[in-house]
């Protein structure tokens, strides 16, 4: 019998550990800026946040009310982005979106947001666990997603707060746009490793770092 | 010993004097300036010989500039990094370069194969086709030696050491070719803010301007070339790509172009070699240019004969004196020109011979008042020379229709013949995704038919792609083009427009092969496509032979058919073709065009998609445990997942053995995280799953699970799983790893295209839990000691339902699940925890000597109960009635798939049906895939019964164990069956049940 034990916090779980510990392994060999003042393009995991993924139908007002109720934050249009200071909303397609909370939070909201959706066609999912978070920021940010995605990225096309749901170095992934040269991934969990090691790997030229 | 370049004029070019690069030819050292050329190296040095033919093993030189280049085709680099075919016209030359002829045995001027040339008459079209196809048999052993007596290089053996990159761009303008018309039509769209990409294969844009020594708005054209290049880099929003081709056009203006980065050395240390560039334009400017033709007489392809652009390249651009005497022959009146920089260059020009018997425009003045005589109405008929090439040619008059000599021969004496058949539009690009050409017959070539443009609206031509030749009007259309592209109007394009002196030109007359009195076959050779050695007479005899169609006379003659894919022959052959068929050449019309338009690298084509990257893998949570604890991994689907777990130098064997005892004795535990999940919510959910599968969902209870199958909507099993009910709108499902994608598209595919009044959402959560497997006898001991919560006795807790509860502390959901026949539970628990509950599990299983185990190993478990795997057991052609599986079918229900599955065929008692198999050598494991047939002896072909699907060695029940798909299985329990082997040998097998262990399932409650 294992005596209890206080549930562990997530603070410290990471979906690429595998790679960054690579990374940081490797440093001493070259080929990296160490510092994220040298480096052309600065990544970093965002670990641990909840994710909520919601599912209500587009036409159904009462709905998008009654969310709005719960996060204090109306929903999104398709393929934008809003945040306030604690949560971000993200709209995949017309009738789904990502809600983003603070590491812990999504349980609670998640409850809030089944109760408040209770009479309305609705399915809001836990997807915590199986989406991670990697920010790609630096001169040759955009650089570096362009050798692995085939959307457009040119701060004419794409603006912040804007949003593809779209795949880098063919794994599923959302770029989220915060401004120039500074975006979010936002990937799956066991695609999560696939991709550091890409961004790593391409990277290089431009000098990368691993904050 | 280095030679001077002897060849070298002592000022002007684009070349560096201060820099010297040294470099080796087939062994030998010479060198050269920075800025040369491979090619413009090689000639300064005086190497006239770069090459030997395909089929003749004649020698050659360098013929052209560019792209066109058909003989100096060289080996390029040593060891991990060279590269085979590269066109030495366009690799720059860079310090310590190496190359090589590509063929040439064994060496380029004493060639032992040379003498074939003496059986030539033998070596006729076809040759090949006819000649080795007796016995028939032989024919791979006569290709291994043909292929050795030609050969065009060397791939490296080694893994290649560069580094290869991709970039994914879009653009509002991308323009191809910066010449005249690209630049004019960049600098007119740059204006606009658009974002504007402009690309040219040579080192420098400018294009054909780079060799001219025209004035545009009173500049030398390098210094209009330098002014335009210097407003383009000053915008922001213009992308400059010199080194960059363009090599193909796909759908949507999707252009592909591959950039030489670094191509200053053979040694990159780690810089990036090559870029493959995916742009994707809004609109696209095409201003690729013409390339030059030659022309076709008698040994026309002696070293020293030469594209006119060729020459005047090489004098101007390159600084290299080709030889002492230029002869010129032309049908029109562009090569005038080279007569003129020959002769400015110090060369004396003997004569230009012109198959016009009016001459040339205004220019013949210029040309005369140099003292250049010029033959008009004459033609080259031959040519002599030695072993370093040409040094006479033997002119002609021509009658007035062009169609016979006469009159006395002249011998003039040359070492330089500066050959201009007019031009031909690079029209590659925008035939790629299936633009037509139509004849230009003033200009005498295929231009562009601009409505047939994948996208004719947002698609700009410009220059000479259009048969423009002239500077001026070239000017024009490029500012034209560049205003169309961003939406402004061209009315007012006139009046900014810098001033050119031009000639007046004379029209280009069609002379496509020399009138010879004896027929073309019965004199000397006039070579149509230099790298394949296509002449004349193999054209005319592919037609004799009854060849109608070009693209049959191209695959019977190889006109056009090698690395330069005939760019300067290609459109003489097809009038060669036309004339003898008594057709115009538009009725001939060209081959097709496709990608590349030169050849690109495999290792630019893969980029970084290369090892560990060339497809994404996916780990679980557990994953760095796994690595710990010293698993072998299998790929599944995209997912690496343990195979087994080696301890202490086990073999795979061993190491499954123990496994599977393990857990059938005590308990063992498995990563089954990969599997498929996704939640399936709203007030159809119900109806909705009930259709997916094939057995009903609806009565399902909430807290309970139930197995079902998938079919297709041919009635052929796709997938299946094990569905959960949360509520009464929400079911959570599982697919296999493999099908997890393809599931979910699918069901969104049927609720959105077929069934939009159901109120139903999907939510794909596989990657969201991570799920660990406690299976064996002592799994209930082994829960029930890390969880309070939920009641795990058989009353309490039965099989096939679920429970939701903790493990200290963090929330889980506990399924009674069993792929094993065991007892066993399946514990699910937010990812992010994965690892943190796959350790406690592992600690708590201590007392029980848990043990992990692998895929291998389920493999193994799951065979002894007869449990089917999607994709291994199945192939996209098993029904559920084939598998056994028909109480998996509901009979009062529709399902996907149900209308298909009552088809006659599908109902027959002689399909292919799941059955066991045991060895009558209890230790013999047929190999998966293995065929079987009735008797021991027969004949080939053999009465196929069927193949091995699953097989392995049971070390539970002592004795190999096989499932396999066998013609009406199912009723023949009992029988002997036999699976033949390739070593000769064949295995006596007996068809039982697919169950073999625990038949009446007792083991399930522990």
């Amino acid at each position: 019998m294992v005596n209890a034990v206080t549930t562990p916090s997530t603070a410290g779980v990471s979906a690429m550990q595998a790679n960054i510990d690579a990374y940081r392994a490797g440093l001493s060999a070259g080929h990296s800026a160490t510092d994220v003042d040298r480096a052309g393009v600065v990544l970093q995991e965002k670990k641990c946040l909840g994710y909520i993924n919601l599912r209500v139908k587009d036409d159904d007002q009462a709905a998008f009310d009654a969310v709005k109720s719960v996060l204090g934050l109306a929903l999104p249009a398709l393929s934008q982005c809003v945040s306030d200071d604690k949560l971000t909303g993200l709209c995949y397609s017309p009738s789904e979106w990502l809600v983003i909370t603070p590491s812990g939070e999504e349980t609670a909201m998640i409850a809030a947001l089944q109760t408040a959706l209770a009479e309305h066609h609705s399915l809001v999912a836990d997807v915590t666990g199986g989406t991670t978070m990697l920010t790609v920021s630096g001169a040759h940010a955009q650089d570096l997603l362009e050798k692995g995605t085939y959307v457009d990225l040119h701060d004419q096309a794409f603006a912040a707060n804007q949003l593809y749901a779209t795949q880098i170095a063919h794994a599923p992934a959302t770029i989220v746009k915060n401004g120039s040269n500074d975006f979010s991934l936002i990937v799956r969990r066991s695609f999560a490793n696939h991709i550091a090691e890409w961004a790593l790997d391409g990277g290089r030229e431009f000098g990368v770092c691993f904050s | 010993m280095r030679e001077k370049m002897t060849y070298r004029l002592p000022a002007g070019g684009l070349i560096d004097r201060g820099q010297a690069l040294r470099f080796t030819f087939n062994g030998k050292s010479y060198t050269g300036y920075e800025g040369d050329t491979l090619a413009s190296a090689l000639l300064a040095n005086g190497v006239h010989v770069v090459g030997r033919s395909f089929k003749y093993h004649r020698r050659r030189g360098v013929f052209g500039l560019g792209a066109e280049e058909p003989n100096a085709i060289l080996q390029v680099g040593t060891g991990a990094t060279t590269l085979p075919n590269q066109r030495a016209t366009q690799v720059r030359l860079y310090d310590g370069l190496v190359a090589s002829t590509v063929n040439g045995f064994p060496s380029v001027n004493f060639d032992l194969y040379a003498g074939l040339g003496l059986f030539s008459k033998m070596l006729s079209a076809g040759f090949y086709y006819k000649t080795f196809m007796w016995p028939k048999s032989a024919w791979h052993w006569y290709e291994e030696k043909i292929r050795d007596s030609a050969g065009l290089g060397l791939s490296p053996t080694e893994i290649d050491p560069d580094h290869y990159e991709h970039k994914n761009v879009h653009a509002d303008v991308l323009i191809v070719g910066a010449g005249v018309a690209g630049l004019a039509a960049a600098v007119a769209a740059a204006k606009s803010g658009k974002r504007v990409i402009i690309a040219d294969e040579q080192e420098q844009f400018g294009g054909a301007l780079l060799s001219s020594s025209q004035k545009i708005g009173g500049l030398p054209a390098l210094d209009w070339i330098a002014q335009q290049v210097e407003t383009l880099a000053a915008c922001d929003n213009v992308t400059l790509l010199p080194k960059t081709t363009a090599f193909g056009q796909y759908d949507h203006h999707f252009v592909a172009m591959l950039e030489r980065n670094a191509d200053d050395s053979e040694h990159l240390d780690g810089r990036v070699r090559q870029t493959l560039w995916h742009v994707r334009a809004k609109k696209l400017i095409l201003a690729t240019g013409a390339i030059e033709r030659g022309l076709s007489f008698g040994n026309n392809d002696r070293p020293g004969v030469m594209l006119a652009t060729a020459v005047s390249g090489y004098l101007n651009r390159y600084a290299v004196k080709l030889g002492e005497h230029g002869v010129v022959f032309t049908n029109n009146d562009s090569a005038y020109q080279t007569a003129i920089d020959m002769q400015r260059a110090g060369m004396q020009v003997a004569a230009i011979v012109d198959v016009r018997a009016g001459g040339a425009g205004s220019i013949q003045k210029s040309v005369e008042a140099l003292g250049i005589k010029v033959y008009a109405g004459y033609a080259v008929v031959n040519t002599a020379g030695g072993r370093k090439g040409l040094e006479r040619v033997r002119i002609k008059a021509l009658s007035a229709d062009k169609k016979a000599l006469s009159g006395e021969k002249i011998d003039i004496h040359c070492d330089v013949l500066a050959v201009s058949g007019g031009y031909s539009p690079a029209i590659h690009l925008h035939s790629h995704c299936g633009g037509k050409n139509r004849w230009h017959d003033a200009q005498l070539c295929f231009v562009p038919d601009i409505s047939t443009a994948t996208l004719p609206d947002d698609t700009f031509y410009a220059g000479a792609l259009n048969a423009t030749f002239s500077t001026r009007d070239c000017l024009r259309e490029g500012l034209r083009a560049g205003l169309a592209a961003i939406g402004e109007s061209t009315e007012n394009a006139e009046g900014n427009f810098p001033h050119v002196v031009e000639h007046e030109v004379a029209a280009i007359e069609a002379y496509w092969q020399t009138p010879y009195a004896k027929g073309a076959a019965r004199s000397p050779k006039q070579f149509l496509d230099y790298q394949n050695d296509t002449c004349v007479t193999d054209v005319n005899q592919a037609v004799g032979e009854g060849f109608e169609s070009i693209e049959h006379i191209k695959r019977y003659t190889a006109l056009g058919f090698g690395t330069d894919q005939g760019k300067t022959g290609n459109i003489n052959g097809m009038a060669v073709a036309a004339e003898k068929l008594g057709k115009a050449i538009p009725e001939v019309g060209t081959t097709t065009f496709r990608p590349a338009y030169t050849p690109v690298t495999f290792g630019a084509l893969a980029g970084r998609e290369i090892g560990k990257r060339f497809d994404p893998v996916r780990t679980t949570a557990m994953h760095t445990w796994h690595v710990e604890h010293g698993a072998e991994f299998e790929t599944v689907g995209q997912w690496l997942r343990p195979w087994y777990y080696p301890k202490d130098g086990e073999t795979m064997e061993e190491a499954v053995a123990r496994e599977c005892l393990a857990v059938r004795a005590s308990v063992g535990m498995l990563d089954a995280s990969t599997l498929g999940k996704i939640e399936v919510k709203g007030k159809d959910a119900a109806k909705f799953v009930d259709m997916m599968y094939t057995n009903p969902f609806l009565k399902l209870a909430v807290g309970k699970a139930r197995y079902g199958l998938m079919l297709g909507e041919d009635g052929m099993v796709i997938d299946d799983g094990v569905a959960l009910r949360l509520a009464d709108d929400h079911y959570y499902i599982h697919t296999t790893t493999g099908g997890a994608a393809h599931i979910f598209s699918w069901m969104e595919r049927w609720a959105q295209t077929e069934w939009p009044e159901m109120e139903v959402f999907f939510t794909s959560v596989t990657d969201h839990w991570a799920t660990t497997a406690v299976v064996g006898p002592k799994s209930r001991a082994v829960l029930e000691s890390l969880c309070q919560d939920i009641d795990f006795s058989n009353e309490a807790f039965a099989f096939m339902e679920f429970k939701d509860g903790t493990i200290n502390g963090l929330p889980v959901r506990i399924c009674r699940i069993s792929f094993s026949g065991e007892l066993a539970y399946e514990v699910n628990v937010n990812a992010n925890h994965g690892r943190q509950m796959w350790e406690w599990i592992y600690e708590a299983g201590q007392a029980y000597d848990i043990t992990p185990y692998g895929t291998e190993t389920m493999h193994v478990l799951r065979a002894e109960k007869g449990y089917v795997i999607i994709g291994q057991d199945t192939d996209g052609s098993v029904n559920p009635h084939d598998l056994a599986m028909s109480w998996c079918v509901g009979k009062k229900k529709e399902f996907i798939g149900d209308r298909s599955l009552k088809r006659q065929d599908m109902l027959r008692d002689d399909r292919k049906q799941l059955v066991g198999l045991v060895t009558t050598d209890p230790k013999q494991v047929i190999p998966e895939g293995a065929q079987l047939v009735n008797t021991r002896e027969f004949s080939i072909p053999a009465d196929m019964q069927g193949h091995i699907t699953s097989s392995y060695y049971s070390h539970t029940l002592g004795h190999s164990i096989a499932m396999a798909l066998v013609k009406g299985g199912l009723k023949r329990m009992g029988e002997t069956i036999y699976s033949p082997q390739p070593d000769g040998s064949t295995i006596e097998t007996k068809i039982v049940s697919s169950v073999f262990y625990d038949e009446k399932g007792e083991r399930r409650d522990g």
